[in-house]
């Protein structure tokens, strides 16, 4: 059985410095992998360019020699092909947009500069086999990465704005960039009594990545191995597979062309964990729900690495999770780590204090710190309905932490 | 060769490159790979702005200088001189792993040698998970500039490393411990021995996961490994070294003049991509020869890291750390091999002066802005000048400056690593290698979370 996945990233990326784009870099890279399934063996191979199919096939025909188990059934007659791909513009019409941009945040904001990258990607992946299946993924964006600083500031960076958007929303971008630049410039102080803290899901649920891992649960390793099929967290958190394109960014399918079924999507459900995320491999060999989540680099044998997973939101906006009208918005927390046992603690260099539509100010420098089976537990608020643009247009985790100045 | 446009700057960067990944989970072969591939970067300056294109087609190369020409504006000469003439005309043939490649070695030979290490934690009732890869990489790089137009050979040059990595996962439950022995050469050859290294790194760390105890927060005197210190230098210091922070900042150029006292007068901070190893850089990326950029002296800040647009704005000179992390990138100012160097003081000394603090042996990772932070893998309490046992805790923070103000001694024996399997990210560019060490080093007044 033979097996063809194509890669192709054509971009147009501009460079700023201080205000101003210093730089224009274009790329247009196709890579192909191509691997051969016989047995219980599978052989690949790679290839930049314009690559010979024929070549890469006998290369991964050769490769098979090196026994690299593979004992699973290959996609079948799956066929999948999604259009995100909307997004056209020139690289004129890029550049002027992003210069007037800064051009309009140089204007509010004279004693601030911006630097670092907007890049416009359009981006494909696809596989096929001989079996029938044929997936695709078109897609096409600009993601936006300021990094923020005072003129007066002396270190590296103050703040930032991150962004990627199938639209151009030159008014989003600006309202939003100066919002933060308005709300680091003015400083308030942490108020008493403890403020629910508000953060991107990824930076709490990273732990679900290890320990929930399908290789980590099958060897008995993970931290949660005996709390399967109990409630270990609070009735209202779920944590779900999440493979939507609009979304992700990403295809619906994994590297093997699986696409997640419908009833194996839920890792926890209500506070009860029902299973570890897998990819066929790992699913065959310790017998669980195959969930679709293999990862890999177009050239690899696809494997179990990390997945898309998000706790899914609670119908409430980000201002009606917070109760007392006001949280702590992590904006960036760099460094924070996680001990064996699940406590959490890491240092916050940007947080922000809002009401939950608007940043408010800045507050001082933080340490937040907590327990994954009481932030997901008793202290879990939810996760918004709405998105914060500011925010990197995600919808927010909020929940209880212990907050303290750093 | 090229058609340079003429009256531009430009350069082309031809990049071959070697590579192979063996990985073993769990006793099973997961993956075999080697593969080789070509691409080229090239750059075109006309004063105000760069143009740059990648590409995997190297016959086109003519074709995407020529379209970078038709995107810039008439070549400015004085602007584009006020770079290049800071930039080195070097050319010739430099590289010194042709004929001891990782390509020329067998496959089977690093599967072999894998195996070999990988039975050194196989069938071991306390590991419940464990995975142990090799890999390699062999890039040759070729670079042409308009500057240099009589020499049609160009620059070449290579780097080169083979590694491995053992991870391993003790325990079950709220009793769970990771640790990863890492081990890079520049050699294929010099990774045939280590495994008594590699077997004690792995018993210490069964060590840890049998006895670690939870300790208090708060604040400590806190030693640090090479390892420990070299991660230290890299994120807390080496990355606000690179000058591309300092374009046209009034406040960063007075914040960092030449001169000021920024530390200890225990602490001399180093990069020098000189050092065999994962950050090895014989060249950089627009053919500057590495030096050894002296970055802390005894406390004083003594220079910073180039490439040749950041020295042209600061009026310095380059220093040969424009890197890339591959042909579809641009070269940007980063580090190559950081450490901070050896004292007058012995280990044993160092330890010695401890009454209670904490010694970091091996760190997960560790960031640096104002503030840095350090996750340890495995620490350890000092007592009376002893360790005495394994410790758990999250992280150790601090004040960047005021921590580097707080380094009372160092020893008196460096140790610079080598890594493979990840890399230092900066912006969009992740993994780049580097290497970085240290002497053990004493701090006081560290935030233990």
């Amino acid at each position: 059985m033979r097996e063809k996945v194509i890669q192709q990233v054509k971009q147009t990326s501009l460079s700023i410095v201080q205000n101003s784009i210093s730089a224009i870099r274009r790329k247009n890279i196709q890579k192909t992998g191509c691997r051969v399934m016989r047995g219980d063996k599978i052989g690949v191979a790679g290839g930049l360019g314009e690559s010979s199919q024929d070549e890469l096939y006998a290369r991964a025909e050769k490769a098979l020699a090196w026994g690299v188990d593979y004992p699973v059934t290959s996609g079948k007659e799956l066929q999948s092909h999604t259009r995100l791909d909307s997004l056209k513009i020139d690289d004129a019409q890029l550049g002027q947009t992003v210069e007037q941009v800064l051009s309009e945040l140089k204007r509010r904001h004279q004693d601030f500069a911006i630097s670092n990258k907007v890049n416009y990607s359009q981006i494909s992946l696809s596989i096929e086999n001989d079996n029938g299946l044929s997936l695709s993924h078109q897609d096409s964006y600009v993601n936006w990465s300021f990094l923020l600083k005072s003129s007066s500031s002396t270190g590296i960076m103050d703040t930032f704005f991150g962004l990627i958007d199938r639209k151009i929303e030159v008014d989003r971008v600006i309202e939003a960039t100066s919002q933060i630049i308005e709300a680091y410039k003015k400083q308030v102080d942490l108020p008493v009594g403890g403020l629910p803290v508000i953060l991107h899901q990824s930076a709490l649920t990273r732990l679900f990545q290890r320990d929930l891992n399908g290789k980590i649960v099958g060897n008995k390793a993970s931290l949660l191995q005996k709390q399967f099929e109990q409630k270990t967290f609070a009735d209202r958190f779920s944590l779900q597979i999440i493979n939507d394109p609009v979304e992700t960014y990403g295809p619906i399918f994994d590297m093997e062309g699986a696409i997640c079924a419908e009833a194996q999507r839920w890792l926890i459900k209500d506070g009860v964990i029902l299973r570890p995320y897998t990819d066929k491999r790992t699913a065959q060999r310790y017998g669980f729900a195959h969930t679709a989540c293999a990862d890999g680099s177009y050239d690899s044998v696809p494997s179990l690495g990390g997945c898309n997973m998000e706790i899914p939101h609670s119908g409430k906006t980000l201002a009606e999770l917070l109760p007392e009208g006001l949280g702590i918005m992590v904006a960036i927390a760099s460094g924070g780590d996680f001990t064996p046992d699940g406590n959490y603690a890491s240092p916050v260099q940007v947080a922000y204090l809002t009401d939950g539509t608007r940043l408010l100010g800045r507050l001082p420098e933080l340490t937040i710190k907590g327990s994954l089976f009481d932030f997901f537990g008793d202290d879990f608020i939810g996760v918004s309905s709405d998105k914060f643009y500011a925010g990197g247009n995600d919808r927010m985790l909020v929940t209880k932490l212990a907050v303290e100045k750093l | 060769m090229f058609e340079f446009p003429a009256g531009y700057y430009a350069d082309v960067r031809i990049e071959r490159v070697f590579r192979s990944l063996v990985r073993i989970e769990m006793g099973r072969l997961e993956e075999v790979k080697e593969k080789s591939d070509a691409g080229a970067f090239i750059r075109l300056y006309d004063g105000r702005r760069w143009f740059y294109a990648s590409t995997t087609d190297l016959s086109a190369i003519n074709e995407e200088l020529r379209q970078l020409a038709k995107l810039a504006s008439p070549p400015d000469l004085v602007a584009i001189c006020r770079v290049t003439d800071r930039l080195e005309k070097n050319h010739g043939d430099f590289r010194r792993f042709n004929d001891n490649s990782v390509a020329r070695v067998d496959l089977q030979q690093k599967i072999s040698l894998l195996d070999s290490y990988a039975a050194l934690i196989n069938n071991d009732s306390q590991i419940t998970h464990w995975s142990a890869s090799y890999s390699d990489g062999h890039t040759s790089k070729e670079f042409y500039s308009s500057l240099n137009q009589s020499n049609a050979g160009g620059l070449l040059f290579d780097t080169q490393t083979a590694g491995l990595r053992l991870g391993v996962r003790f325990g079950s439950g709220a009793n769970v411990f990771s640790e990863t022995w890492c081990k890079a050469e520049v050699e294929f050859e010099k990774l045939g021995n280590l495994h008594e290294e590699a077997k004690k790194y792995v018993e210490q760390a069964r060590d840890y996961y049998q006895r670690a105890e939870k300790i208090e927060g708060g604040v400590y005197t806190v030693i640090l490994s090479p390892l420990a210190a070299g991660i230290f230098a890299h994120e807390s210091f080496g990355h606000k070294s690179e000058a591309d922070f300092m374009i046209g900042d009034a406040a960063m150029l007075k914040e960092w003049q030449i001169g000021k006292r920024v530390g200890s007068e225990n602490l001399s901070i180093v990069d020098d991509g000189n050092v065999a190893g994962s950050g090895f850089t014989p060249f950089d990326d627009e053919g500057t020869r590495a030096c050894r950029t002296v970055l802390i002296d005894r406390g004083i800040l003594q220079g910073r890291l180039h490439n040749s647009i950041t020295a042209a704005d600061l009026d310095e000179a380059v220093t040969g750390n424009a890197r890339s992390i591959s042909f579809e990138y641009e070269p940007i100012v980063r580090m190559t091999a950081t450490y901070i160097e050896a004292g007058q003081t012995t280990k044993d000394q160092l330890f010695a002066g401890v009454e209670r603090g904490i010694f970091i042996d091996s760190v997960k990772h560790g960031s640096g802005m104002s503030t840095f932070t350090l996750a340890p893998s495995m620490a350890y309490l000092i007592e009376n000048g002893k360790i005495t046992k394994p410790v758990r805790f999250a992280v150790i923070t601090g004040n960047v400056m005021q921590t580097l103000d707080h380094i009372d001694a160092v020893s008196d024996e460096l140790e610079i690593l080598s890594f493979v399997g990840g890399g230092c990210g900066k912006m969009e560019q992740y993994p780049l290698p580097v290497s970085f060490g240290g002497p053990y080093v004493r701090v006081n007044q560290i935030n233990v979370q």
